[in-house]
């Protein structure tokens, strides 16, 4: 089935779509493969094999449990909670310690977190950006996943707080929290050199 | 089509979504279990409130020896912990509502803690809290030692409903369904209801007790006795 002609239907209308019938279900892969592959690497350390496994084990989850999903959340953040547990199910299948693989941020991921810290200074002249890399590594996983999501995802306060099943006044902290952790490491580093 | 697309694909085409009545009974079970757990928590709390008002702190060191022990004896301990048990199963089903992830752990709970009391205060106060009484001794051991505490003629506390008031002397079924004669010559009495009366004194025979005060065996809480006037009219 093509997907043309479908680029400006929202997520919400294709899920109608597909509990009529299941050819539309297509777009919605088409639509967070991508995106949820990358998510899945940022927050897991299973290997690629794995993380395609775990990735279709997403897709059937979803669409078995379709008619739970409940408009007034948005399908990403919906979609998101779905592969965030399911990589936690996995940590538990294979008995393997969780843990959030590097981050491997982008430039613009440096910029943002760069103005969200004031660190913009910093960050272009003084720290290369792989001692950046290698501190926002060091920071606690519960604090990074939360990052992650805020500037690798680019998901607001209410979107983490429905991903992660937790109240917004504590996706606040802990991004908060992070900020201030990476903060205090890169400013450490910094003086070390 | 990638293959991983056509995997999926694949993976999906034999399957149903789960009915969405399914995903709506969940919820509603989790709400409706959430109240009436909520409801029990008051319940339990109308109980607590009845027996710690009630209870006899001005006469523990009588009773008990000292406060401490007194308050290890007759502390509606069980009510207390069927009130937190079930404040907490309440909690846990709000929790996982759908949107119960949404507010704070400490408000929720704090919510929770402000109805329980709320409700417990006015369930209370319409005369739930009298109903503990009419369970039976054996049950009393663990729901209400008040009773228990106060059936030990020998120590010189008595305790049951008064049958038949004479000039010098009332005739008493105790709370065991003993009956007494009670000696209340010298002895000082409060007013007292058909609830009961609890009697400070001696032992003096086989069915007779010396009275040294009479005192009515519950408190009236707030409304309780206005409301039972209307249910009586």
């Amino acid at each position: 089935m093509s997907i043309r002609g479908f680029e400006n239907t929202t997520d919400e209308e294709v899920v109608k779509l597909v509990l009529k019938d299941q050819k539309y279900f297509i777009i919605l892969v088409k639509r967070y493969e991508e995106k949820l592959f990358r998510y899945i690497s940022r927050i897991s350390n299973f290997n690629e094999p794995e993380r395609e496994d775990i990735l279709q084990d997403v897709f059937v989850k979803v669409y078995v449990n379709l008619n739970s999903f409940n408009s007034n959340l948005k399908f990403s953040s919906w979609i998101y909670r779905i592969t965030r547990n399911e990589v936690i199910n996995n940590f538990r299948k294979f008995k393997r310690r969780p843990q959030i693989a590097r981050i491997d941020p982008d430039d613009d991921f440096m910029a943002r977190i760069g103005s969200q810290l004031d660190l913009e200074h910093e960050i272009n002249t003084k720290v290369d950006m792989d001692n950046i890399k290698n501190v926002l590594n060091q920071i606690n996983d519960k604090y990074k996943e939360v990052l992650i999501l805020k500037f690798l995802e680019e998901k607001d306060y209410r979107e983490i707080s429905d991903i992660l099943k937790i109240p917004m006044g504590t996706v606040a902290t802990y991004i908060n929290r992070g900020k201030k952790e990476l903060k205090q490491k890169i400013k450490k580093y910094d003086k070390l050199r | 089509m990638t293959n991983l697309d056509k995997q999926i694909l694949d993976k999906i085409k034999d399957l149903e979504p789960i009915a969405k009545w399914k995903f709506l009974a969940r919820n509603y079970l989790l709400w409706s279990s959430a109240i009436i757990f909520l409801i029990f928590a008051s319940f339990a709390c109308a109980w607590f409130i009845y027996l710690v008002i009630n209870n006899d702190w001005e006469y523990s060191k009588i009773i008990a020896g000292n406060f401490w022990d007194f308050w290890i004896a007759s502390f509606p301990h069980i009510w207390f912990v069927f009130t937190v048990a079930f404040l907490l199963i309440s909690y846990w089903n709000l929790r996982h509502t759908e949107k119960g992830y949404r507010i704070q752990r400490k408000h929720l709970i704090f919510l929770n803690v402000l109805i329980i009391l709320f409700l417990g205060f006015v369930f209370c106060s319409f005369g739930l809290g009298n109903t503990i009484e009419s369970i039976d001794l054996e049950q009393s051991k663990i729901f209400n030692q008040r009773k228990v505490i106060w059936l030990n003629p020998g120590g010189g506390f008595l305790a049951g409903e008064v049958s038949q008031i004479n000039d010098n002397s009332i005739s008493l079924i105790d709370f065991d369904g003993k009956s007494w004669i009670i000696d209340i010559l010298d002895a000082h009495v409060t007013p007292y209801t058909e609830d009961g009366v609890k009697i400070l004194g001696t032992q003096t025979g086989e069915n007779t007790f010396k009275a040294k005060e009479v005192l009515p065996w519950s408190r009236i809480f707030l409304f309780e006795k206005d409301f039972f006037e209307e249910l009586s009219n």
